[in-house]
């Protein structure tokens, strides 16, 4: 009873012509890309050479900062601070930068924003602005507005979660299935209910998976920001360089990479703990 | 169960729908339905027939012709009151369209969001009234035992049962089913299609069913519309359709 219409015959010529031209156009491609690998490094004048002698300076420099940090360092009051310092900011960031994300992402996905004249070019805007300056120099940007301190870096890992988070969901968003959609508006849902029904449910677990990725990410902003003076351990890096006192610095160094690494192990627990 | 006093007729008068890639899906279509009238939509893919439907509640935008529902003009309709106007008219659909992660008590009321504040469905908060009569329309529907289950739990003709629930709690004037049984085996397509027809004479709501399968058209609809290339080619009672009409229909030898 199925009424379908019998299928068009292969046609061997087109497909085989079809395919030779797709295979040419990624030969090209592949041409391409190489001549811009060449020009790249014709242009940098990079020496090849030179990276084999690099070694040899290389391991002085670790041996100057590893084998023997300055481990006392850690014991003074201005650093321990500045780690709890450093947990706020990336904390205070994910949360609000989260938070301000689930409205920047309904408003930026083309499927579902509910105006498109005025919101989605709001939510597009703000995503890729916070994404298109890098977060260093919003930092930088900030303390030269609100001075120094850990302000100016609370404000940068809010738009350095919302330039990382907000397009990973604006995507998820853009990616749902529009049935049930089209069945919460049809029994005369507004756009916020529709949103509350319709796309929340479907995206709340890859939102909460972004979310955690997105502490990662600013997190670890975090441990950086103080090296231009917006709060934060990064503060320490900054000093000790400037001093060249290499050892500190390596203890610095040291703390940072330990914060990161409980960061990224409590991330993954709670990763592991949702799926 | 909703009041419904069953006089208000769907009249479509002269329909026209263009897609943005330039696809003609509907070429002037007029159509009525009378109360209480199970009108079967039939004809091949890509006739129009659930771009029809998704025009008589707008979730498809028609470019010009005119729809009423009773003596409500739709298609002039601004975003407030069509909203309002969609609580009239239930929907079912070919995939369902469930919200997966939510229970069937949840995806059931959420047929009631067109009535109840928006702080009040945000918060899953709904009047006990709601809930007696979600629990009272899943039990019309046979899926009373099932409330708590989620709906990615649930088989093919479950879940239709569930877009059943969702579609009538809405108390609608008018019900509009999108290929109900395509989804579906052949035996449950047919219960799902009794059950749709039952509650429909039961309540007295209109009812307006696009479907593939020419016989659950003829076995089930009183009368049968049929389209190609977004035009109606032939109407009438669904016992007037023989096989010869049939194949001039589908072009097709049955």
């Amino acid at each position: 009873m199925e009424a379908t219409k019998p299928t068009q015959p292969l046609n061997v010529v087109e497909h085989l012509e079809e395919h030779k031209k797709r295979r040419f156009f990624y030969f090209l491609s592949g041409i391409g890309v190489l001549i811009l690998i060449f020009w790249s490094f014709y242009y940098l004048n990079i020496p090849l050479a030179r990276f084999f002698f690099m070694l040899g300076p290389i391991g002085h420099k670790i041996n100057q900062l590893f084998i023997w940090p300055d481990f006392g360092y850690i014991n003074n009051l201005g650093m321990l601070q500045s780690i709890v310092e450093t947990f706020q900011m990336g904390i205070f960031g994910t949360f609000v930068g989260l938070a301000l994300c689930v409205p920047l992402a309904w408003f930026a996905s083309f499927n579902m924003t509910p105006n498109k004249i005025l919101l989605y070019p709001l939510g597009r805007g703000v995503i890729i602005g916070s994404r298109s300056i890098y977060e260093l120099i919003w930092a930088i940007l900030f303390t030269m507005i609100l001075g120094f301190g850990p302000l100016a870096g609370s404000l940068t890992c809010v738009l350095a979660t919302i330039g990382f988070s907000g397009k990973l969901m604006t995507e998820a968003v853009e990616a749902i299935d529009m049935g049930p959609v089209e069945a919460v508006r049809a029994s005369g849902a507004g756009e916020i209910e529709t949103f509350f029904w319709g796309v929340l449910p479907q995206v709340q677990t890859s939102w909460t998976g972004i979310g955690i990725y997105g502490w990662d990410s600013t997190f670890r902003m975090a441990t950086i920001m103080g090296y231009v003076g917006a709060g934060g351990i990064g503060m320490y890096l900054r000093e000790t360089i400037e001093m060249l006192e290499y050892e500190k610095t390596g203890m610095t160094l040291l703390v940072i990479i330990i914060l990161v690494i409980i960061s990224e192990i409590s991330s993954a627990w709670a990763r592991n703990k949702l799926s | 169960m909703a009041q419904h006093n069953g006089a208000e007729a769907l009249r479509c008068e002269n329909v026209h729908k263009t897609y943005q890639g330039g696809e003609i899906a509907l070429k002037g279509v007029s159509i009525t339905a009378d109360k209480k009238e199970f009108v079967g939509l039939i004809g091949l893919s890509g006739s129009g027939k659930s771009t029809l439907l998704r025009c008589i509640n707008r979730l498809v935008e028609p470019d010009s012709g005119k729809i009423f529902l009773g003596d409500k003009e739709i298609t002039s309709l601004n975003k407030k009151q069509l909203k309002l106007m969609r609580r009239d008219i239930g929907m079912i659909f070919q995939e369902f369209n469930l919200i997966n992660r939510m229970t069937v008590l949840q995806n059931i009321l959420s047929g009631r969001l067109g009535y109840v504040p928006l702080w009040r469905s945000t918060l899953r908060k709904f009047a006990d009234e709601d809930l007696e009569k979600a629990v009272e329309i899943s039990e019309l529907v046979g899926m009373k035992p099932y409330l708590h289950k989620r709906a990615d739990a649930l088989s093919g003709g479950q879940r239709q049962r569930v877009g059943i629930a969702r579609a009538l709690i809405q108390g609608p004037r008018l019900l509009l089913v999108d290929e109900p049984t395509s989804s579906l085996d052949p035996a449950i397509g047919r219960d799902v299609m009794k059950e749709v027809r039952r509650i429909s004479k039961e309540l007295g709501v209109p009812v307006l069913i696009s479907i593939h399968d020419v016989n659950l058209a003829l076995d089930f609809a009183d009368r049968i519309v049929a389209m190609r290339d977004g035009e109606v080619i032939s109407e009438g009672e669904a016992g007037e359709f023989n096989q010869k009409r049939l194949e001039d229909i589908y072009q097709y030898k049955i």
